[in-house]
């Protein structure tokens, strides 16, 4: 996480071209649908503006995205009006990312959002737990669990059997 | 245990498979940027606002400030010098407190403006008058004003000096002086002193406080 500049400037533009996928993909792997994903999407770049001076690197432009995003989704999930209430766009969607065997999505999306989190930056950002502890502000400890239990959950879904976290 | 490797990977390849295609739509992140450069415009006309009020602030400050000096150097320098009266003698109130700045009367607390040395050497009355004669004494004067008021000064033997004076001495300088005054028709004031051991009385007649201080104030200082 180094790569302090007191001089780096967020580019907005640049910003959206690199890490709009990024961080759509964690929007989608806490909250599991794309009306919630899209606004947390929103609301984490509307924050970047208003806290983009605080921005000293790419790399720390790269972990302030992933931590706002993963707060903001986190928001939207345990929202009471979003526990108590369905979008009408929801009902009865498919789920607009565009993929041809999404089953491992839809196990995904079944797991307690803070396993999928951990399983999307360790296997697909391929960080290291460390910097997964880093950027959530976890201890390494506490990630090396989630990862050990989000596996494992996953593997028993996938081989059909339940989990009882959820 | 053997398994646990190919496992991994076969989770590792699933994740990325999934996730590749999940991907923000251009509509999204359009809408985004949109939202983002109104949102920091915004925020830019917030910050200008801030900094306006904040330089209208130090503007008024920088006029307050301008103002409090242009009142300080008034006060200090420009306001009109000589006796200043805050505070009218009252009838029986002997006035034992006076300050003098600058060549201004200062009355304070109903107890007008003297000097610099209060209750400085304590004098007998009737043996410094006793022991020191001038025979270049001013004996007698007396001031005539253009509105029929009139203030007298002349010597006078030690034994007139009121029983009172001895407790209630006023300052001009570092000369003692009683002062009162008496509501009379025509405004009394008295004054009396001593200086070089010979005993003066200062009455005004028909004239205001200011007039009567001034005579005073110069025959304690000449």
């Amino acid at each position: 996480m180094n790569g302090f500049n007191e001089n780096y400037c967020v580019d907005f533009d640049k910003a959206i071209e690199m890490y709009s996928d990024m961080i759509y993909r964690i929007c989608m792997a806490i909250t599991g649908n794309p009306e919630d994903s899209k606004d947390a999407f929103q609301e984490t770049f509307l924050r970047l503006v208003r806290h983009h001076k605080e921005i000293t690197g790419e790399e720390h432009l790269k972990a302030w995205l992933i931590r706002v995003a993963s707060n903001c989704a986190k928001t939207m999930v345990t929202n009471p009006w979003n526990k108590r209430t369905q979008g009408f766009s929801e009902k009865n969607q498919e789920p607009v990312y565009h993929q041809k065997d999404n089953s491992l999505f839809l196990e995904l999306k079944e797991l307690p959002y803070k396993y999928s989190l951990v399983l999307y930056l360790f296997y697909y950002e391929g960080y290291s737990v460390k910097e997964i502890g880093d950027i959530l502000e976890k201890k390494e400890n506490s990630v090396k669990t989630l990862l050990n239990r989000g596996r494992k959950l996953l593997k028993n879904r996938l081989e059909g059997g339940k989990d009882d976290e959820k | 245990m053997k398994n646990k490797p190919v496992e991994e990977q076969f989770i590792k390849e699933r994740v990325q498979e999934t996730f590749d295609l999940i991907t923000a739509s251009e509509e999204l992140k359009k809408e985004t940027l949109e939202r983002m450069k109104t949102a920091q415009e915004e925020g830019e006309q917030l910050s200008d606002e801030k900094k306006n009020r904040k330089s209208s602030l130090w503007r008024y400050s920088a006029l307050a400030a301008a103002l409090l000096c242009a009142v300080g150097i008034w006060i200090g320098f420009l306001r009109p010098t000589g006796a200043s009266y805050v505070t009218p003698m009252e009838e029986g109130v002997y006035y034992d407190k006076v300050e003098l700045k600058n060549g201004v009367i200062h009355f304070v607390n109903n107890k007008v403006a003297i000097s610099i040395t209060p209750n400085a050497g304590k004098v007998t009355i009737g043996q410094e008058v006793q022991e020191s004669k001038s025979d270049e004494v001013p004996t007698a004067d007396v001031l005539l004003l253009d509105d029929g008021g009139m203030i007298s000064f002349e010597k006078i033997d030690q034994i007139s000096l009121p029983e009172i004076a001895k407790d209630n001495w006023s300052y001009i300088g570092e000369q003692k002086i009683y002062v009162t005054v008496l509501k009379a028709e025509n405004m009394r004031f008295q004054a009396v002193y001593e200086k070089n051991g010979i005993a003066y009385e200062v009455i005004g007649t028909g004239t205001t406080q200011k007039e009567f201080i001034d005579f005073l104030y110069k025959k304690v200082m000449e």
